[in-house]
């Protein structure tokens, strides 16, 4: 599902040019739970962008769904994006002024999807996420959890091949944190390749890989679980 | 998608409440003014394009220079209508206009009270041909084809009869012994129409109407072009008319031919006035009434588009100010796969919804502002439910203030890079900061603009009022309706004179300025009949005591006096006519003129006199150069001027009207003074002063409206850099001024921008007046006034909020963050 050949990011300020990530070789086939970890500032979140078709390398290859994609417009990377990657952001990211039923549906919207299916579909999620009770609910009523839910229950409306989570329990509680990690695992059982960064060892675990990350390096892949293609 | 912009957008903007209250509330002030301005100028355009045949329907105007007369008229001779008909196969009907009155009208064979009524004109039969008018009562086959009939405006009819249908009835008018017969009623002139007659009685009626002179200019008349005829083709043939009726009767009476009158650069040309164009190109003579002022619906116009303007400013520039905390939004919903033109097209949808609540809070404030406008300006607008065009033009105005409010902090949003914008990092830009910046130039500097020339328009107006007119307007009562005293006219004014209190008292039908003064004649002096010697002008019939009662000034000579027998054959010359003439000693110069005919048709010549000259007056207008002028002696007229001694003004209008009431009981007794009339005419001016001052106070509220939240949201994202000034040891007011430093040095560009367009404006406005301020000593009054105003009201707004956070305790907003 995904490739890159020495994938290059460099960041620069007025004096200071910093690589964030240095010729990056990762692939991570269909169907696996990848976790990346790293401490900060190693380019952890500057991967995931990428990988999210968020951010652009400058420099090396990107392969995303057999698509050579590091040089696409923004409008390419849009669509490839909104029809294929479901996203969980540290901190929710949930947007304040719509309610928890329209933060699902935004997803579903740039996809030009009919409101009648919208509504089902939003629903199928909410009841899956056990979140349809709040569904009427704006965000600053939820706690971080139930906030984390509904992000994910956006990430998944579409129901995308790839989901990236970017460290998905860093602003919650341990049982709230498992919970969320619970989530994920059954997802990625049901088919969907999921790539999280993380900075906790315990999370990392339930990825079927580990890629360990230092100063835009990978320097380390460790097995955890059983994987097969 | 729409649903989901619309709930956003609603959401976000009752959130930020206070930012959408002074949007909604700026816009709505600047929507009230662009619509009542716009219904005044579209009322202003739209005169008399109630006629069906507005199109194909022309005044005519003749140009006339002799000598040292230079005068444009929309009256001209009576048989300028059928020579036009009759040798032009382009006009199809004529009609034309003689105005008389005003009268004294009553139905005939009753006790009624007699009214007054002005707006009066013989017209011709053709009449219902060439104008629209609705006919409510008689057949129209009827009308204005008899002498002594007559129809009647519906609002004349209701006060005369009480009802309208009357047709078949008759008026007695000025107490005549022949009954006039009310042949029709017609509905009143619409607003918007030139021209009101309250009556119209038949041509056939006034014999002048077929007299064959072409040198005597009293008929407004109008020609009705077939269809597809070419106006400028027809025009070029009237020098060839010209030549064969006028230039005949020119070498006739003046012996002049075509070539020395060419040689003087004299001329006589006629021209077609579209009808549509009178009211607002109506400064000649013979107008029916005052028309529009085509300067002042460009002045307006371009105000109302400015106040607009200033308040869609705020909206960008608080939208643009505030971009940075609707980055991260920008953020998640491009990760979600928004597109620029989705993220466009939702911060659109919200400028619109301002848009649209404030056109509708607008609309309902111009609608309830309507009134009093009205009543402050004088003016007549309404708003025209009915018509389909003002809900269209509410919906156009609606999209193009969202839009032009909406574009720029739409398309400054939507293109956030996406990952600043998702990580918070998206900073207000140096050119963002740099745009808000002159876009504030901007506002300020309308406003300035505004404030400069509002100072201008009033003091000008003041100086008007003023100045020195030449005859004294105070403590003169004038009765009105005299005429209809017939042969008691004299006993009145018997009885008056002896009133206590009375210094002096004279009849006339004119009086400078607030009464009729329009009676022109051609003059020349004995013995120099020829066309450059020639001056038409203004005679005045007055009676002994005129020039002492009017207060005005000999400069030579003496006023008319009933020692001198002869004083029927004098006349009294104001200092202009003296130097058109060109005489150097005239008392006792004899002028001639044409008064009456002989037996054989041919006017007679008849001298009079000179035996004084009176200062120059003010006659036409507070704005008018004077024109030469004379008056002679005679003993009819509709007005009595009293002058009066005592200040208590009342106790005297009671014993005229005792005066009145014991010579003429079943008469109505009308007065006004003098001053008052002279005022309210000036008023008009001075309302236009008023107005505009109101408008440019309600720019610099908008534009102060958007400075100060400029400024609360300046001083929010700069929370933590004042506490932490303030923990360094920065005083409260080292504070305020570093705020307020920032927004004067704006307002400060500003007036250095406005003054030079304020003045050149005002000194273009300026050139339209005869009499006028001196240009330089206002300049620096209004230009003084404008910096003071603006820099102090911008000084007030700044520091309001800029106090309110230096006075804050730092460790709050350390704390927050």
């Amino acid at each position: 599902m995904i490739r890159t050949t020495n994938l290059v990011k460099h960041y620069r300020t007025e004096e200071i040019e910093t690589t964030a990530l240095n010729e990056v070789n990762i692939h991570v086939p269909a169907g696996e739970f990848l976790s990346i970890m790293g401490p900060s500032g190693c380019g952890k979140s500057t991967l995931l962008n990428i990988l999210g078709l968020i951010d652009t390398p400058n420099g090396g290859e990107y392969h995303f769904l057999d698509h050579e994609v590091s040089k696409y417009s923004e409008k390419e990377r849009a669509k490839l994006r909104k029809e294929n990657i479901g996203f969980v952001f540290q901190s929710f990211n949930l947007i304040d002024e719509l309610s928890v039923f329209e933060n699902v549906e935004l997803p579903l919207i740039y996809t030009n999807m009919k409101g009648a299916d919208r509504k089902k579909r939003v629903e199928e999620v909410l009841e899956q996420m056990n979140m349809m009770h709040r569904r009427n609910h704006f965000p600053q009523q939820l706690s971080g959890g139930q906030q984390q839910r509904v992000a994910v229950s956006r990430a998944i409306v579409n129901q995308p091949k790839l989901i990236l989570a970017d460290e998905p329990t860093g602003n919650l509680d341990t049982a709230n944190g498992e919970d969320v990690m619970k989530i994920l695992a059954d997802l990625n059982k049901q088919g969907t390749t999921v790539i999280m960064v993380t900075h906790s060892p315990h999370n990392a675990e339930f990825g079927h890989r580990i890629l360990r990350l230092l100063d835009g390096k990978v320097v380390s892949e460790d097995k955890v679980g059983q994987f097969h293609l | 998608m729409w649903r989901n912009n619309l709930v956003i957008g609603l959401r976000s903007l009752l959130k930020h409440r206070f930012f959408t209250l002074i949007n909604t509330l700026g816009l709505s002030i600047g929507v009230a003014c662009a619509i009542l301005i716009g219904l005044y100028v579209q009322q202003e355009l739209g005169y008399d394009a109630y006629n069906s045949k507005a199109n194909r329907l022309y005044r005519l105007k003749v140009d006339l220079r002799f000598g040292d007369m230079d005068n444009e008229l929309v009256v001209v001779p009576p048989p300028a209508a059928s020579a036009f008909l009759q040798d032009f196969p382009e006009v199809v009907a004529a009609v034309r206009f003689r105005e008389r009155g005003p009268w004294m009208v009553r139905p005939a064979n009753t006790l009624k009270q007699n009214l007054q009524v002005g707006k009066t004109y013989y017209a011709d039969s053709s009449m219902m041909d060439v104008f629209d008018m609705t006919l409510i009562s008689g057949l129209p086959q009827a009308q204005l084809r008899k002498p002594n009939s007559l129809m009647l405006a519906k609002s004349l009819a209701v006060r005369l009869f009480g009802t309208w249908d009357v047709a078949g009835k008759q008026v007695q008018v000025d107490d005549d012994s022949v009954m006039q017969d009310i042949t029709g009623v017609f509905e009143d002139f619409p607003v918007q129409s030139h021209f009101h007659p309250n009556i119209l009685f038949a041509m056939a009626g006034l014999p002048e109407s077929r007299e064959p002179s072409w040198l005597s200019h009293n008929f407004q008349t109008y020609i009705l072009l077939r269809d597809g005829a070419d106006p400028k083709a027809l025009s070029a043939k009237f020098p060839a008319m010209v030549s064969r009726y006028v230039l005949p009767q020119i070498k006739q009476y003046f012996s002049a031919d075509v070539e020395s009158l060419n040689s003087n650069g004299d001329h006589l040309d006629y021209y077609l006035q579209p009808l549509t164009d009178i009211h607002l190109q109506s400064s000649y003579i013979g107008e029916f009434e005052p028309g529009g002022d085509a300067r002042y619906v460009w002045v307006f116009g371009s105000v109302g588009i400015f106040i607009l303007l200033i308040a869609c400013v705020n909206f960008i520039n608080l939208s643009t100010a505030r971009a940075t905390g609707r980055a991260r939004e920008v953020g998640i919903r491009k990760t979600l796969g928004s597109g620029k033109t989705e993220l466009v097209i939702q911060f659109l949808t919200e400028s619109i919804m301002v848009s649209v609540v404030s056109v509708f809070l607008g609309f309902l404030l111009a609608w309830l502002s309507v009134p009093v406008l009205n009543q402050v300006a004088g003016s007549s607008i309404s708003i025209p439910f009915q018509q389909a065009n003002l809900w269209f033009s509410l919906i156009g105005l609606t999209l193009v203030i969202g839009v032009l409010a909406g574009a720029y902090p739409s398309f400054y949003m939507a293109g956030f890079p996406l990952i600043d914008a998702l990580k918070g990092k998206i900073q207000s830009g140096k050119s963002a900061q740099l745009f808000r910046s002159v876009l504030v130039v901007f506002q300020f500097a309308i406003s300035i603009a505004l404030v400069i020339s509002t100072v201008i328009v009033n003091r000008q107006m003041n100086f008007l009022q003023n100045r020195k007119l030449g005859f004294d307007k105070d403590q003169l009562l004038v009765v009105e309706d005299v005429g209809s005293l017939r042969s008691k006219a004299a006993s009145f004014q018997n009885e008056v004179s002896r009133l206590p209190g009375v210094t002096h008292t004279t009849r006339s039908s004119f009086l400078p300025v607030v009464g009729e003064n329009n009676n022109n004649t051609i003059f020349w002096p004995e013995g120099k009949k020829n066309v450059e010697s020639q001056v038409i002008m203004t005679n005045w019939r007055v009676d002994f005591d005129y020039v002492e009662t009017l207060g005005m000034e000999m400069v030579a000579g003496r006023a008319f006096s009933k020692d001198f027998p002869t004083d029927s054959q004098a006349m009294i010359l104001n200092e202009t006519a003296v130097r058109t003439f060109g005489l150097t000693d005239p008392v006792g110069t004899r002028i001639i003129t044409f008064g009456g005919e002989d037996e054989n048709g041919q006017p007679i010549e008849t001298p009079l006199k000179v035996i004084g000259v009176v200062k120059d007056f003010d006659y036409h207008s507070v704005n008018e150069n004077v024109t030469p002028l004379c008056l002679m002696m005679g003993f009819r007229g509709s007005y009595q001027a009293i002058k009066v001694s005592q200040a208590d003004a009342r106790e005297l209008v009671k014993g005229v009207e005792a005066a009145w009431k014991k010579v003429a009981p079943s008469q109505p007794f009308n007065y006004f003074f003098a001053d008052d009339k002279f005022d309210r005419m000036v008023r008009n001016e001075t309302k236009v002063g008023e107005v505009f001052a109101a408008f440019s106070l309600l720019a610099i509220f908008i534009a102060c409206l958007g400075l100060f939240a400029l400024a609360a949201f300046m001083v929010e994202r700069r929370a933590k850099e004042i506490s932490v000034r303030k923990i360094l040891g920065s005083s409260s007011y080292q504070i305020v001024g570093l705020f307020s430093r920032e927004f004067m040095l704006l307002v400060g560009i500003a007036l250095l921008l406005a003054t030079p367009i304020g003045l050149y404006l005002m000194q273009n406005w300026l050139e339209g007046f005869v009499f006028r301020i001196n240009f330089l000593e206002v300049s620096a009054i209004a230009v003084g006034s404008a910096g003071l105003l603006s820099g102090f009201i911008a000084l007030a707004t700044v520091s309001s909020t800029a106090i309110r956070a230096a006075m804050a305790n730092p460790a709050q907003n350390l704390r927050s963050e």
